[in-house]
């Protein structure tokens, strides 16, 4: 752990220069050992404080390079920040410069923006300086700082670092409230072409930390995005255009869902010719087959699947990696680099004593979700007949149970083992199915099929209880004796997970998996091979979070792309500043919690969607999204809780500047 | 529920803000962003800071416009601390303000002054250290857009978006560039904006103002070659006073015939008269639509910000919108043809300047559609507000001018008709009074035509045309939200109406963007305007358009029948579609992009 020599964190002062014995405050600097391998943190600055590791760097330089950024980054609509950023940048910038500097001044206009501005850009990014002045002013003598060290900042918020994909929800809702949706939705551009299509179905891992839910609720983020998405993106009118492919080294990326389109999108943004191989005959992966088109139409998904087409990405389909081509043909074919995003698109099935897959009536849910899209592309209504049970408590359990409530005149069943709160589905998507008439079962293990005559006619179940409560809290199930019942169906169908292909790779491609054929990567998304990459459900590393979360795996895709870009051109593994700072503050909690106080309550505005009555028997898209003067309102609600956070270290930093 | 405004304790309730319950009890609190008519508290000006003990004793400084009140709160709005960073906040938006007062649209009349004064400014440290390079939009014929004089409280796009359903205008880059724009257009000119001028009633400095055109004017006037000749919208009369230290509403119209021939007029005339001609024209053409089966319902055509709205945003309803030109142009069309030939006057030597309250009307007068041969039939146009500075300029006070009467025979003579144009549902009223008398040979009992009065931004009435002509559904709206949808449902098949009058402007022409503004208030004085041309209408001798007797001699002497071929040559134009086609590339908007991450 690196010796903090002075600074200040939550108003608390630390000076250890001149003790004869050096304690180790309680902070969390552990990975302020270095930054980039080998270029240790001299200083560092955030809205928590600053902290100052070296004598040798210097503070002032640091606060002027810090107050250019936030000058930068004021949007200019508050007074204080507007004007203020700005005049403290100069001023600090003459302090650097050994020129006469009227600290007077330049004290009153710091508390003014610390004090009074209106969002977080002026309210927390004051801090380190508001704090060198209370208690360090000597640091603030003049010196230039000659020594070539590095420099990195971010802006960043709490919504910002729970997305995977760092996505600067802030900023695109501010463009919303100015009245530019094309700009919003430039921003999600910056990071993945599906934004439509993610503003439809993402988890939100942003509004569970959004800090408006201290007053009334998180802002409705999702359908902002979609909002702006559905107003220039689906409709055709922001456009992309044909890429300049100015690399010479050719990449193929394997399976065009979300994750092989995102990489192959970023690639050809960053000018490489890119070609995806796909096993269907369409692109959009398991968002196509496996989110049914009630809660994503699926012109969302190929107008946004299309701008990698029109950027001069080639869509080679029905090629299937290991029934037509292995990785050793992509590398004679001269491709340079390979992404496999091959996915997890089997289902799998209950497992339980003499089942029989083949029993008509039987199937799992990603066969059966593909079929009902498959009906649907086709122009047919699907059907089944009479009554059906779910097995399983995701959120493919939950498509399933919503597709069958609209496809059969008999009752549909959810049944799950444990509590409908253990329930790793959305709870919104369990709420929906109830209200569209799903009967659930929760505390229900599955037994057996019931089988008369060679015919499926029920699910013979047993009801659970929950387990005492083990050392790391979690409560587990155990069946209650003699409870056995059966529910009578025709149709019983297996949502409890995904599996990856066996045999899409073999053994001379030299790629090592798991034991369940899922591909090692390491947190740049590279396999064992060089030169070959993987992300998404199909692979197993530092940022995997199990399978159907869209927003991880399209992260994925980004990572790789730039990784395969550094492999490219250095072959070496790059160092992404903008990845390394959220590790930091991940791991050591560094935007803190403070209190939002003395905010109006603005409810959240409710989203139209379509009366349950009004979805039966069809699979019209449920969630009808914002009109603008919603949208305007919902973008009202955003605080903008940035924080900007500069590190000083000793060298040049190194790396991506992503 | 109980608080403490400097030591005082005051009852609340709750969701009452802290600006609120201050100006409730008598506490002054500065401010400058919030709009109080509109509810507008966007926070960005930062003013009306105080500081705020809550009941746990935690002390900070907060904005009193949005800041609710809760139980126990001690608000401080005098002491020293508070009033240093109150002075020090209206230094920082000076900070990046072009101060050129002198030279600007809202010199005497700026809230952001005012300010200054409120919080005592002493000095103004600051002003030469930022950049201000923030545009200034000289492309409008009807208004300025000098960003350079923006203070960003944002009342302007509130007003466009909410009250107006326009939406042209945005909020386009960052820091002290941070200004409002127009949609990323090239210029305003060729923007959304349909120049009604309402962000300029709101706009607290001269940032959003009217283009000022007095010295053009002036100069016609000081030419002894050129005959000028003015005339004046309805609602002219009863506005213009409040600049004058009259009532609102109160009529100043023989007044201000007197101070326009001071100030160097040659003919006086009245818009009122070709007010009256639009009914003729207009009446005429609703009643062969509905006879022959023409495009239904007719949507009325005089106002200028409604037709802009029409040719960018719904050009799909342009086939529904009366040929009938506006008061305005068949004034100007009249002046420079039957009121030439009348007076022998060379038209190429007539200058006509037209007052309006209005910034969308110039915009009009510049339509090729309303020249002839490369002229444009109304040379210049006024708003009120230039007309009062004009005034001004000439050093005439209105409240010490005589009044006098028009004294022009051919076009100055008015009808209650044509006085309530300026109020909404007034050209409605006119129309119907009219369209009665022409199919039923008499007029109609009791002239008031009461359901299509009132507030009610979107209004209906049933209306009996008399034995045999059976009944009609008319719409009246002003704001442009309802009246896109009533354009909606025209093109769809499915408008249960026959007639529908449009005004851009809340509460029609006396609120218009070109009349007199309150500060910090949002048409305060509506109201009394409307009832002081209702007031005009009661008194006149002649309430029908058909019983002007000049509009009789007009016919008679000039055009024959409404509709005639001289009369569509003339009184009535054409629309064309100027919507912008909206695609653009993602890598445009990509480079447009103010992202310091990505």
């Amino acid at each position: 752990m690196p010796q903090l020599l002075y600074g200040v964190w939550d108003d608390i002062v630390y000076d250890n220069r001149g003790l004869k014995e050096y304690s180790a405050p309680e902070l969390p600097l552990e990975n302020f050992e270095q930054f980039d391998d080998g270029n240790p943190v001299e200083i560092f600055l955030s809205n928590r404080g600053f902290l100052v590791f070296s004598p040798q760097a210097s503070l002032v330089h640091a606060l002027w390079k810090h107050h250019e950024r936030l000058a930068a980054e004021s949007c200019g609509k508050c007074t204080p920040c507007r004007a203020g950023s700005p005049l403290l940048a100069q001023q600090l910038e003459k302090a650097c410069r050994g020129e006469q500097v009227n600290w007077a001044e330049l004290r009153d206009i710091t508390e003014q923006m610390h004090d009074t501005s209106l969002c977080g850009v002026g309210r927390t990014g004051t801090q380190p300086l508001l704090d060198v002045m209370r208690y360090f002013p000597d640091a603030l003598r003049p010196s230039p700082d000659s020594r070539e060290g590095g420099f990195y900042s971010v802006t960043t918020s709490p919504c910002i670092e729970a997305c995977p994909s760092h996505v600067n929800v802030p900023r695109y809702i501010d463009y919303l409230k100015d009245g530019h949706n094309d700009l919003a939705a430039g921003v999600v551009l910056k990071h993945y072409p599906l934004a439509g299509t993610c503003g439809r179905v993402c988890v939100r891992y942003c509004e569970k930390a959004c800090r408006r839910a201290q007053i009334d609720a998180p802002v409705d983020i999702k359908n902002l995005k979609r909002f702006a998405a559905d107003k220039t993106i689906v409709p055709g009118i922001l456009k992309p255009e044909l890429s300049t492919l100015n690399k010479n080294k050719r990449v193929a990326v394997i399976g065009a869902g979300p994750v092989g389109v995102t990489c192959a999108y970023q690639l050809l943004e960053l000018g490489y010719p890119v070609d995806i191989y796909e096993a269907h005959d369409k692109a959009g992966g398991m968002v196509r087959y496996g989110i049914p088109v009630y809660r994503l139409p699926k012109n969302v998904l190929d107008q946004e699947n299309e701008l990698v087409k029109e950027m001069g990405g080639m869509f080679f389909f029905n090629q299937k990696l290991g029934r037509d081509f292995h990785v050793d043909d992509l590398f004679k074919r001269g491709y340079r680099a390979v992404f496999l995003a091959t996915g997890c698109p089997k289902g799998g099935y209950l497992g339980m004593e003499g089942e029989d897959i083949t029993l008509p009536g039987y199937e799992n849910g990603i066969d059966f979700l593909e079929k009902v899209h498959d009906d649907i592309e086709a122009g047919i209504q699907p059907t089944l007949e009479g009554d059906v049970v779910i097995v399983g408590g995701g959120n493919v359990a939950m498509d399933c149970c919503r597709s069958a409530v609209r496809m059969t005149k008999g009752k549909v069943h959810l049944v799950y083992r444990r509590t409908e709160a253990d329930a790793p589905a959305d709870h919104q998507e369990i709420k929906d199915a109830m209200k569209e008439g799903v009967e659930f079962h929760f505390l229900t293990g599955q037994d057996r099929l019931v089988v008369e005559n060679g015919r499926l006619t029920g699910l013979a179940c047993v009801a659970m209880q929950q387990t005492e409560p083990d050392e790391s809290g979690r409560r587990g199930v155990k069946p209650i004796p003699d409870s056995g019942f059966v529910i009578p169906c025709d149709h019983v169908i297996a949502a409890i997970g995904q599996m990856a292909e066996a045999d899409m790779l073999v053994e001379a491609d030299g790629i090592a998996c798991d034991r369940k054929h899922i591909i090692k990567v390491d947190e740049y998304q590279a396999t064992s091979r060089p030169g070959v990459f993987a992300g998404g459900d199909g692979t197993t590393g530092p940022r995997s979070k199990g399978p159907s979360v869209l927003i991880h795996g399209m992260a994925q895709g980004t990572i790789a792309a730039h990784a395969i870009a550094s492999y490219l051109e250095t072959g070496s593994r790059p160092f992404i500043a903008r990845e390394r700072i959220s590790q930091l503050i991940s791991q050591g909690g560094l935007l803190g919690d403070s209190p939002v106080c003395g905010q109006e309550v603005k409810p959240r505005v409710k989203m139209r969607e379509l009366e349950p009555a009004d979805r039966a028997h069809n699979f019209n898209e449920v969630e009808l999204g914002m009109d603008q003067a919603a949208a305007w309102k919902e973008a009202e609600r955003c605080m903008r809780c940035y924080r900007i956070l500069s590190i000083v270290t000793k060298s040049p930093i190194t790396g991506t500047a992503v | 529920m109980k608080a403490y405004i400097n030591g005082r304790e005051i009852a609340f309730e709750q969701g009452e803000t802290i600006l609120q319950a201050a100006r409730r009890c008598g506490v002054f609190i500065p401010s400058l962003c919030h709009y109080h008519a509109l509810d507008h508290k966007p926070g960005t000006c930062r003013v009306c800071v105080v500081g705020c003990t809550d009941a746990e004793g935690r002390t900070s400084m907060v904005t009193s416009c949005n800041t609710p009140l809760q139980e126990g709160m001690k608000i401080d709005t005098r002491s020293s601390k508070v009033r240093q960073a109150q002075k020090l906040q209206v230094e920082l938006v000076f900070a990046d303000h072009d101060q050129n007062c002198v030279a600007c649209a809202r010199h005497g009349d700026c809230e952001l002054q005012a300010l200054g004064e409120y919080v005592g400014l002493a000095s103004n440290r600051f002003s030469s250290r930022l950049v201000n390079e923030r545009p200034l939009d000289d492309t409008m014929r009807g208004m300025v857009r000098d960003m350079t004089k923006c203070i960003r409280c944002l009342r302007c796009v509130e007003v466009c978006r909410k009250v107006q359903g326009v939406a042209a205008l945005t909020v386009d880059g960052t820091g002290t560039a941070a200004h409002v724009g127009v949609g990323m257009a090239a210029s305003q000119d060729i923007s959304a904006c349909i120049q009604c001028g309402q962000c300029t009633i709101v706009c607290p400095t001269g940032a959003l103002a009217e283009r000022d055109q007095n010295d053009e004017v002036l100069d016609f006037i000081a030419d002894p070659a050129i005959t000028t000749v003015v005339s004046f919208a309805p609602s002219v009369r009863v506005v213009l006073g409040e600049a004058f230290g009259f009532g609102p509403g109160e009529n100043v119209e023989g007044r201000l015939v007197a101070a326009l021939r001071r100030v160097g007029f040659d003919v006086i005339t009245d818009t009122d008269f070709a007010a009256d001609v639009t009914i003729m024209e207009e009446g005429t053409e609703l009643l062969g639509r509905i006879k022959s089966g023409g495009k239904l319902p007719m949507f009325t055509s005089c106002c200028p910000g409604w037709m802009n709205f029409v040719e960018k945003h719904v050009p799909e309803g342009i086939p529904y919108i009366s040929s009938t030109r506006s008061p305005q142009a068949i004034q100007g069309s009249l002046c420079k043809t039957y009121l030439a030939e009348k007076m022998g006057i060379d038209p190429a030597r007539m200058r006509t300047v037209s007052i309006m309250p209005c910034t969308a009307k110039k915009d009009e007068a510049a339509r090729p559609q309303l020249h002839s041969d490369g002229v444009a039939d109304t040379d210049v146009v006024l708003t009120v507000r230039e007309l009062s500075r004009l005034l001004r300029r000439c050093g005439i006070d209105l409240a010490k001018v005589e009044p006098e009467a028009f004294d022009d025979p051919f076009m100055s003579d008015s009808t209650g008709a044509a006085v309530i144009f300026g109020v909404t549902g007034g050209v409605m009223e006119a129309a119907l009074r009219t369209a009665y008398a022409v199919l039923n040979g008499k007029e109609l009992e009791g002239v008031d035509i009461a359901p299509v009065r009132g507030e009610a931004q979107l209004r209906e009435a049933e209306v009996d045309l008399g034995e045999g002509n059976g009944t009609i559904k008319v719409a009246i709206c002003h704001g442009l939200e309802a009246a896109r949808k009533l354009v909606k449902q025209a093109v769809e098949g499915t408008s249960p109406y026959t007639f529908i009058e449009v005004m851009a402007c809340p509460g029609g022409c006396v609120d218009g963007g070109g009349t007199i503004r309150v500060k910090g208030e949002y048409h305060p004085l509506a109201a009394k305007r409307t009832q002081g041309l209702y007031n005009i209408d009661k008194s006149m001798p002649r309430r029908q358009s058909h019983n002007n007797p000049q509009v009789k001699q007009l016919y008679a002497d000039f055009l024959g029948e409404p509709n005639s071929h001289k009369a569509h040559h003339l009184l009535h134009t054409h629309y064309t579609d100027r919507s912008r086609a909206e695609s653009s590339s993602i890598a445009d908007t990509r480079k447009k992009l103010t992202l310091t991450d990505i």
